[in-house]
């Protein structure tokens, strides 16, 4: 006779973590519900599962719905981020689609996510039809790169105009930054939303940056402490969409967890 | 029918808050696009207990070109004002029931067919901007300083290689007022609608151009204890052999007004490259037909909004950021608020000090 088989599901909220667990060997179905720890989410995230589960050993998939970046998000709590874009348009993502916070009443303002010294220009150019005008510098990137290093930044966006039609500029540069970046925290605005539309593109990709090295260390800690009681199976973890990724998946590309708390539930 | 008494039964209450009495707004159109002659928009708003009277009588009588506008038109585009100041009135007819129009049959205001009446953006912007200077002087709280106040219609137009004719036509934004709970919005929509601006991948998909830049514009904002948004520099480079450029805009020689003691913010100006160098349009904001070719480009900097209260009154830090983030100059910081900064960009408390109450003494 085998041992029991676990598929847990983890919704850490603000107060209690709620845990959901099914062994698909006995077919039954357990819940737990501890403090959330807040600081360290993964923290409670494991003695929610330690009160139900023997041997971590026994869990085949864990599936995770997080709000940590949505947090960080809504508090306005992730890292200080750079952009580095084409000569001419580093305020796309302050000048937005020139919309307006309400209908009546001319009184609303938008804060960026990244402050205008931390955008900065490279020298480059792809036109609407694909084709390179300006090739870029690998080396006037890397110093940007450096600027914004030693400005503060932890995590950097790189976003060209019409990068949706040919990245190879994006790719270049992108290269550069990581060639010399001491984290991973460095975004491509075509590897998040390989799209037409500067604002929507570039904002996306920000938000990236942003939450990546919040999320992505959260999810180290969580991947850890599960390995170190003994864990060897999946980690799922619910995108905005409410389908799932793979949380190497996640690290990459954290803006999709903007709303993986709420879909589930 | 509820609804629309509930908005003139809230909005009476919101007039008769009012100071009693008559305040004066005037405003100008740089021209008609077809006599070079500022035009007149004159406000007397009067409060008479739970009546408010929008007196337009003092303004410039019909014109030769489309900056007229008719009566509904002038009516709506109040509405419009008095909905962005009374926020919390419902959008509906009720708003106008305790409101008194004086408009003048033969002034540019109340026109009828056949006067031309296709610039009229331009003229319901100005009229928004009279009745937010009207109001910001006995209602200060409620109040907005003038948004950018012009649609900068511009179109360029020729044929591709293949012939096909091509026309590229787009508005832009600008900065909006400053009030007394902030700063003023950079780059946002006009005040007469929610519009969006096309995003400029899309344009340069779909037409032969090139932005050579998309950004804000340093020291557009009006001055004030609140600063005014920033308008914005649009810069466009032609990739077909030749197009016609044409351009509808206003505020090319009136800047948009700051209130409560606010200062203007920057004008609108339009410039064309051709090969002998770089134009600006003899009418300022206006002009037909200009003819451009490949690799010549145009350039837009849109106005910037009002500034709200005095800009003395600033906060020294506010200013020292504004300095920081590059949308205000250093020398504007020192000129216009009064605010010296060390080379760090660090406020000299000092020097400040010193400075302010010399220019409040002036």
């Amino acid at each position: 006779m085998s041992g029991p088989a676990y598929v847990i599901g983890v919704d850490v909220g603000g107060t209690f973590t709620d845990v959901f667990i099914l062994d698909e060997a006995a077919g039954r179905v357990t819940t737990a519900k501890v403090p959330s720890t807040r600081g360290d989410q993964s923290r409670g995230f494991i003695e929610g599962i330690a009160s139900k589960v023997e041997a971590f050993g026994d869990i085949r998939t864990v599936v995770h719905g997080t709000t940590v970046g949505t947090n960080a998000l809504l508090e306005r709590k992730g890292a200080r981020t750079g952009i580095i874009t084409t000569e001419g348009f580093r305020d796309v993502l302050e000048m937005r689609r020139r919309d307006r916070p309400t209908t009546w009443g001319l009184k609303g303002a938008f804060t960026p996510v990244v402050d205008r010294p931390d955008r900065v220009e490279v020298r480059e150019r792809v036109l609407a039809d694909g084709s390179v005008l300006e090739a870029v510098d690998p080396v006037e990137v890397e110093a940007r790169a450096r600027d914004l290093m030693e400005a503060g930044c932890e995590a950097v966006c790189v976003f060209f105009i019409n990068g949706y039609a040919n990245s190879d500029n994006e790719r270049i540069a992108v290269e550069a930054v990581r060639s010399i970046w001491p984290t991973p925290y460095v975004t491509a605005a075509t590897e998040i939303l390989p799209e037409i539309r500067e604002f929507e593109r570039l904002s996306t990709a920000t938000l990236n940056a942003y939450l990546q090295p919040v999320v992505s260390s959260y999810l180290d800690r969580l991947e850890s402490g599960l390995k170190e009681q003994g864990f060897d199976g999946d980690i799922l973890i619910v995108q905005s969409n409410g389908g799932v990724m793979s949380i190497d998946t996640a690290k990459r590309y954290p803006v999709r967890t903007a709303l993986s708390g709420p879909p589930p539930a | 029918v509820e609804l629309k008494a509930r908005a003139a039964k809230l909005m009476r209450a919101q007039i008769s808050a009012l100071p009693q009495g008559t305040v004066s707004a005037e405003d100008w159109l740089d021209n008609d696009g077809i006599n070079d002659e500022p035009l007149k928009i004159a406000l007397d708003l009067t409060i008479d207990g739970e009546t408010m009277v929008i007196d337009f009588s003092r303004s410039s009588p019909a014109c030769a070109g489309p900056v007229n506008i008719s009566r509904s038109t002038t009516i709506a585009a109040c509405y419009v004002a008095l909905k962005h100041i009374f926020g919390d009135v419902p959008a509906n007819a009720g708003v106008l029931e305790p409101v008194e129009f004086k408009i003048d049959d033969a002034s540019l205001l109340a026109v009828k067919a056949p006067k031309p009446v296709g610039g009229y953006t331009e003229t319901i912007l100005r009229l928004i901007d009279v009745v937010f200077q009207a109001v910001a002087k006995i209602a200060p709280e409620p109040a907005m300083a003038c948004a950018y106040g012009t649609i900068n219609a511009l179109s360029l137009a020729g044929h591709r290689a293949d012939g096909k004719r091509w026309v590229m036509f787009s508005f832009f934004g600008g900065g909006h007022g400053a009030h007394a709970g902030g700063d003023g919005l950079n780059h946002g929509n006009a005040p007469i609608s929610t519009a969006t601006i096309p995003p400029l991948e899309i344009l340069e998909a779909a037409y032969p151009v090139r932005f050579t830049q998309w950004a804000l514009r340093p020291d557009s904002g009006g001055p004030g204890k609140t600063r005014g948004g920033l308008g914005a520099i649009y810069e466009i480079e032609l990739l077909e052999k030749q197009a016609d450029v044409f351009l509808f805009g206003e505020r090319g020689r009136h800047a948009p007004p700051g209130v409560v003691g606010g200062s203007a913010g920057a004008m609108n100006r339009f410039s064309y490259e051709q090969s002998d160098g770089w134009h600006q349009p003899p009418m300022a904001s206006k002009m037909v037909g200009i003819s451009i070719d490949r690799g010549q480009r145009l350039r837009l900097e849109t106005p910037g909004g009002g500034g709200y209260g005095d800009p003395l009154a600033r906060d020294p830090q506010a200013v020292a950021r504004d300095v920081a983030l590059g949308i205000v100059s250093r020398e504007h910081a020192q000129t216009d608020y009064g605010v010296v900064l060390d080379a760090e960009g660090t406020v000299d408390t000092d020097q400040t000090k010193t400075l302010r109450s010399r220019e409040a003494a002036q």
